[in-house]
């Protein structure tokens, strides 16, 4: 499909690595989301480690504690540190809204900075797209919950219950959240898994969807959320694999690099800390989980510019003039713009 | 050391309870003269049994009970239990008691009953005189309890025999017994007679929520007549086969006609019948086993599992533990060896694979448990798990059956279902060899059981390593911090529409739930993301029960009957975990070797009897040759509690300040430097570092120039080293001072000297060296310490911890915020 639109130079069934790579050259983007995420979490990480600092003191042998808290340890300070979770998880549904809030920033960042095809000024143009789109993009988020809320009704609310429960197995309705009238452990565990993984997968087609939806309304620099919502499921639904393959490869290459290497290095860097307690490896682990952070950062920004390449295909342009023809996108840029001749606007010229 | 009046008179009477010598094997006639000593502890009940049970699970038996008074005393009456009518209704004492709850179900349907329709005595009917007892509060409803006139007394040593005929609808298992679907276990399902004790009448207690056995020892000789779905076609041999087991084993193949299976059992079988119990041979009398229950299960589904447990091979494999028991009983190896027992495992298909494993825990427990407090008598022993939906039936002990308590996909290192299996495996020594009365001394039974069961995991199994689970699937490890609450995302949308429309508002619209964000198993995964920002947990199983202990340390002495406790986390925190730390407490107190000396005198004696507790005290320090009634006084029959703890403080002597006398006269000092004071002695110049500080680091004073004279380096250290105790528990108490110069030195705390003074400063003298640590209680045996955060000091302190936790604690926030931010864009 013509979509009268400039390509972003992509190979053929290559997409997501394209993505990446493009993502990658981003540091500034992708090293300044890790560093604010870390930021967020640095807030409750670091009472905790006070905590244990005030606790541990001089009463415990050096290493004692280190690897791992013993039986009498969490008996001793049972009380103390269900204190301190208690103020963890206060805290972190605070900073939580805040992440969210922050990934609905970020990605109308990071279209900015992908569909306006201009070098230099990345973070300024960044900023200005995640203001530009935030309220349009929270939207999206909020919508998104939505659906997600609704599936997960479909799957464990009453729609599951009276339809499969109870029309397919005849469990009665005392019996729903027990299921102990179903005849094995392992029925039960395969319905279970059922649920668990049409909702997991649910889920991640609903992410799917509300980065295209995202990728469309800055496209079409469109406001109405439902209308490009409903569009982009149509356009997923013509084109599942032309759209969903490159989200699919990436979502691999997160668990190849989070859950795989990184998940086999915390393992490795985890057990020397057991055997040769030492500052190194306590330095290793947390540098393990700094990249696995940043990684998750890149492919975030590297999902969006996926979206972009595949949505230049897929989706009609609008009737009016391409708004990306423009420097500095739709309504021109709010930042300043450098008149170095050198610039190249990959989509405005 | 004291032992109060009282204690001290009951120590004395248990200790001259000696058992009886006589042998027992097969059923006493009745009229005939009884051999056996009137003990008041050992009557004897013999039960044949047939029972029909139909497909709607209405039961319908006879009795022939034939009861010999080893009472000492004339009994005029006969008091029976009748357990399954405490599913009869939510009134009755155990569910009452329960709030309607039976294993966090409430009960509402499924009831059961149990009902006595004919009973003679002697051949005199005796059922008019049936009336309900409520021994222990006034509840109508309960109906646990019966009692029947005698037409005229039994004399001490005189049999009788007791014809009975009962109905019982068994109720859908919640607890204990019962059915669900084709799955039976049944236990309590017989009205069975309660135990007569000299001085105190009827031990016939209601059922209650917390206990459960109490009975005579004797034999068994069972038929049931089950529906033919319980009989079934081995694989290999291509018999007949019934699915499933019970206490003692099948006489013969099992008959099938009529759609229906008959199926006999013996128990003890035969072959134990003729068997000499080899504790009650070494301890002069010449026992065969009995039992004092009879349970059985069935359900079609079952998979059959058998193996035989080797005393040789595990011997071979825990070589040190055999030569450690033969040391501490002084006996030669051969002494302590065990019969080897046939083991069934009857397991539900979907967790088949897991036979081995119950297997193997079920031997561990034959052999150390045997190990210690002597032989299972019994040739045969069944491990039974439950169908799915009866998990109410799991973790429950019966004579020669017991079942575990499983899910799938859990591993060896979890201990499920190992620490189940160990336990109630366990009970068969602890409850069914040693028949102390559950229902009043449950701490007995469990608390020793749980004591042991620890010992065992620990030292077949190693430490229990944490998981978490995902969508019933295990992953290693725990979450270093608690991951924020999904509520705010919460939208019930169906209780809004519901308030707008009102009472007309259908079901379905009121179940509208918007939770977007309660997760489900495999995406609670990825956001936790647990092999990047998860921690390794393990516990060691002995160190639990400290842990559960401190979960109630004072509410109620452990001496306390069962159904008498404040509440049931009382009842559970003294019966199991507080037990078992004070029994590893007390081998602390008095070392390993005495420890199992007593424990294992005290088992000797009472097998095949009901102790009281004031026996076990008794018995226990006659055999371990140690005078420690004040800890039973202490710990078993008071609340008391102890928490140790140090402080230290070291630093140089100080610089000699002021005037001195000389030749007579007080002089300012000289500036040179004094005779000797260079070799280390207190010094005279300006001490840098002045006073006092509280938990000085060693080597971290400024005065490392030692070139310098009288430099505070120079100087002795002086140490302040105060151990205190809160709390009345006194145990003598074992200090290490470890000094960094790899010297160390070691003090006592007496109990004697902790009765004058709550604290104790250390006499440590003024050396050159520094303390590096000091440990209280260094070789860890006082399981009871309140606090031992405060029971060690160390002069470096560990400042990796903090660091790592800190770590762990921001990349699991830092990955559950990327997690969040995706769901924003």
């Amino acid at each position: 499909m013509d979509t009268n639109q400039d390509e972003i130079p992509a190979r053929e069934g290559w997409v997501f690595t394209a993505a990446i790579r493009w993502c990658l050259a981003r540091l500034g983007i992708w090293g300044g989301m890790t560093l604010l995420l870390a930021l967020l979490a640095g807030v409750l990480a670091m009472p905790a480690a006070e905590w244990m600092e005030g606790t541990v003191g001089s009463r415990y042998a050096p290493g004692q504690v280190s690897a791992g808290l013993d039986t009498v340890f969490r008996a001793d300070h049972g009380g103390a540190m269900g204190r301190l979770s208690q103020g963890q998880v206060a805290s972190a549904v605070v900073l939580q809204v805040l992440a969210l809030l922050l990934g609905v920033f970020a990605a109308g960042g990071w279209l900015q900075v992908t569909l306006e095809r201009k070098r230099g000024k990345t973070l300024r143009r960044f900023l200005f797209g995640g203001s530009r789109y935030f309220l349009r993009y929270l939207r999206v988020a909020l919508l998104a919950l939505a659906v997600i809320a609704i599936f997960r009704w479909t799957l464990y609310g009453l729609p599951w219950k009276a339809l499969v429960l109870d029309g397919m197995f005849e469990v009665p309705k005392s019996d729903w959240s027990r299921l102990e009238s179903l005849d094995s452990e392992l029925l039960v565990r395969r319905l279970g898994w059922i649920q668990d993984g049409s909702m997991a997968l649910l889920f991640a087609l609903t992410m799917a969807w509300a980065v295209y939806t995202r990728t469309r309304l800055a496209l079409h620099d469109s406001r109405s959320v439902l209308w490009a919502g409903g569009c982009t499921a149509l356009s997923i639904l013509r084109h599942p694999i032309q759209t969903l393959r490159p989200l699919i490869l990436l979502l691999f290459a997160e668990a190849l690099v989070v859950v795989g290497i990184c998940g086999l290095a915390t393992d490795f860097f985890d057990g020397r800390l057991t055997s040769q307690p030492s500052t190194w490896w306590v330095l290793a682990l947390g540098g393990t989980g700094f990249f696995a952070l940043a990684w998750r950062e890149i492919l975030r920004g590297a999902r969006y510019h996926a979206a972009v390449s595949v949505s230049r295909q897929v989706v009609k342009p609008t009737l009016r003039p391409d708004p990306w023809r423009v420097i500095g996108g739709p309504g021109g840029p709010q930042y300043p713009v450098d008149d170095d001749l050198d610039e190249r606007y990959g989509v405005a010229l | 050391m004291r032992c109060s009046p009282v204690l001290c008179f009951l120590l004395l009477a248990a200790s001259l309870a000696g058992r009886p010598a006589f042998a027992v094997g097969s059923i006493q006639e009745p009229g005939a003269a009884d051999p056996a000593p009137l003990d008041g502890r050992s009557s004897r009940s013999d039960y044949v049994l047939r029972a029909r049970l139909d497909e709607s699970k209405l039961l319908e038996g006879e009795m022939e009970l034939t009861w010999t008074n080893r009472s000492g005393e004339p009994v005029q009456d006969l008091w029976f239990h009748l357990h399954l009518n405490a599913y009869a209704n939510n009134l009755s004492t155990h569910l009452y008691e329960s709030r309607g709850l039976l294993r966090g179900v409430e009960k509402v349907s499924g009831w059961g009953y149990q009902e006595v329709t004919g009973i003679r005595v002697g051949g005199e009917d005796v059922l008019p005189t049936l009336q309900f007892r409520h021994p222990d509060e006034e509840r109508d409803a309960d109906r646990t309890v019966i009692s029947v006139d005698l037409p005229k007394p039994v004399a001490p040593g005189e049999t009788i025999r007791v014809d009975l005929e009962w109905r019982s609808q068994i109720p859908r298992v919640r607890r204990r017994t019962g059915h669900h679907g084709d799955f039976l276990l049944m236990s309590h399902w017989f009205p069975k007679l309660g135990v007569y004790e000299a001085g105190r009448g009827w031990n016939c207690h209601q059922f209650h929520m917390n206990t459960e056995f109490y009975a005579d020892y004797g034999t068994y000789d069972v038929t049931l007549d089950l529906p033919g779905k319980y009989a079934g076609l081995d694989d290999e041999t291509k018999k007949i086969v019934f699915k499933g087991a019970a206490t003692g084993e099948l006489v013969e193949a099992p008959k099938v006609s009529g759609g229906r299976v008959e199926v006999r059992f013996l128990a003890p079988c035969e072959e134990d019948r003729k068997y000499v119990d080899p504790v009650t041979q070494s301890s002069g009398t010449q026992l065969s086993p009995l039992v004092h229950g009879f349970a059985w299960t069935a359900d079609p589904d079952f998979y059959v599992y058998e193996k035989r447990f080797e005393f040789a091979q595990w011997a071979e494999e825990h070589h040190s533990e055999v030569q450690a028991a033969a040391i501490a009983f002084q006996r030669p190896l051969e002494e302590i060896q065990l019969r080897d027992v046939d083991v069934t495992v009857l397991m539900q298909p979907e967790r088949a694979g897991q036979a081995e494993r119950h297997f193997d825990a079920t031997c561990a427990a034959l052999f150390f448990y045997g190990l210690w407090w002597g032989e299972y008598p019994y040739s045969h022993i069944t491990c039974v798990d439950p169908a799915w939906g009866a998990s109410a039936a799991g973790g429950m002990e019966y004579p020669g059956i017991f079942t575990a308590g499983t899910k799938m996909f859990t591993e060896q290192a979890m201990h499920r279902p190992e620490g189940v299996t160990v336990h109630e495996a366990g009970h068969q020594f602890w409850y069914g060899l040693v028949g102390n009365n559950e229902y009043e001394a449950a701490w007995l039974d469990e608390g020793f059981n749980s004591f042991t069961d620890s010992e065992v995991l620990f030292r077949h199994y190693g430490l229990r390593r944490g998981a978490t689970w995902y969508a019933g699937l295990p992953e290693w490890g725990v979450p270093p911090a608690p991951a924020p609450s999904m509520d705010l995302f919460d939208v019930p949308l169906g209780s809004y529409i519901g308030r707008l429309v009102g009472k007309q508002t259908p079901d379905w619209l009121r179940d509208l739930q918007l939770q977007p964000l309660r997760l489900s198993g495999f995406h609670k995964w990825w956001r936790d993301q647990p092999r990047l920002t998860f921690v390794e947990q393990y516990d060691d199983t002995r160190w639990t029960d400290r842990s559960g202990y401190l979960r109630s340390p004072d509410v109620d002495p452990i001496d306390t009957v069962a159904f008498r406790h404040l509440n049931r986390s009382s009842y559970s925190t003294n019966s199991y975990p507080r037990t078992a730390a004070a029994l590893r407490t007390l081998a602390g107190v008095v070392g390993r070797d005495a420890f199992l000396r007593g424990m294992r005198g005290y088992s000797e004696r009472w097998r095949y009897r009901h102790p009281y507790p004031e026996d076990f005290y008794g018995a226990f320090v006659e055999f371990s040759g140690t005078d420690v009634g004040w800890y039973f006084e202490d710990v078993f029959r008071g609340n008391a509690t102890a928490d140790y703890s140090v402080r230290v403080r070291q630093d140089r002597e100080p610089k000699f300040q002021g005037l001195e006398r000389v030749d007579g006269e007080w002089v300012e000092p000289n500036d040179e430097p004094a005779d000797g004071l260079d070799d280390g002695a207190a010094g005279s110049t300006e001490d840098p570092e002045g006073g006092a500080r509280d938990d000085v680091a060693a080597g971290d004073e400024p005065g490392a120039e030692d070139a310098k004279e009288d430099s505070p380096a120079q100087r002795a250290r002086r140490f302040d080293v105060v151990v205190q105790r809160k709390g009345t528990l006194r145990l003598p108490l074992t200090i290490a001072v470890n000094f960094d110069d790899e010297t160390s030195e070691t003090f006592t705390w007496t109990r004697e000297a902790q009765a004058e003074s709550t604290w104790w400063r250390i006499p440590i003298l003024s050396r050159e060296a520094a303390i590096a640590s000091v440990i209280l209680d260094p070789d860890r045996v006082y399981y009871l310490d309140g606090d031992m955060s405060n029971n060690q000091w160390y002069a470096a302190p560990d400042s990796l911890a903090p660091m790592r936790w800190g770590e762990r604690v921001w990349t699991r926030y830092a990955h559950l915020f990327q997690w969040a931010s995706t769901l924003g864009g």
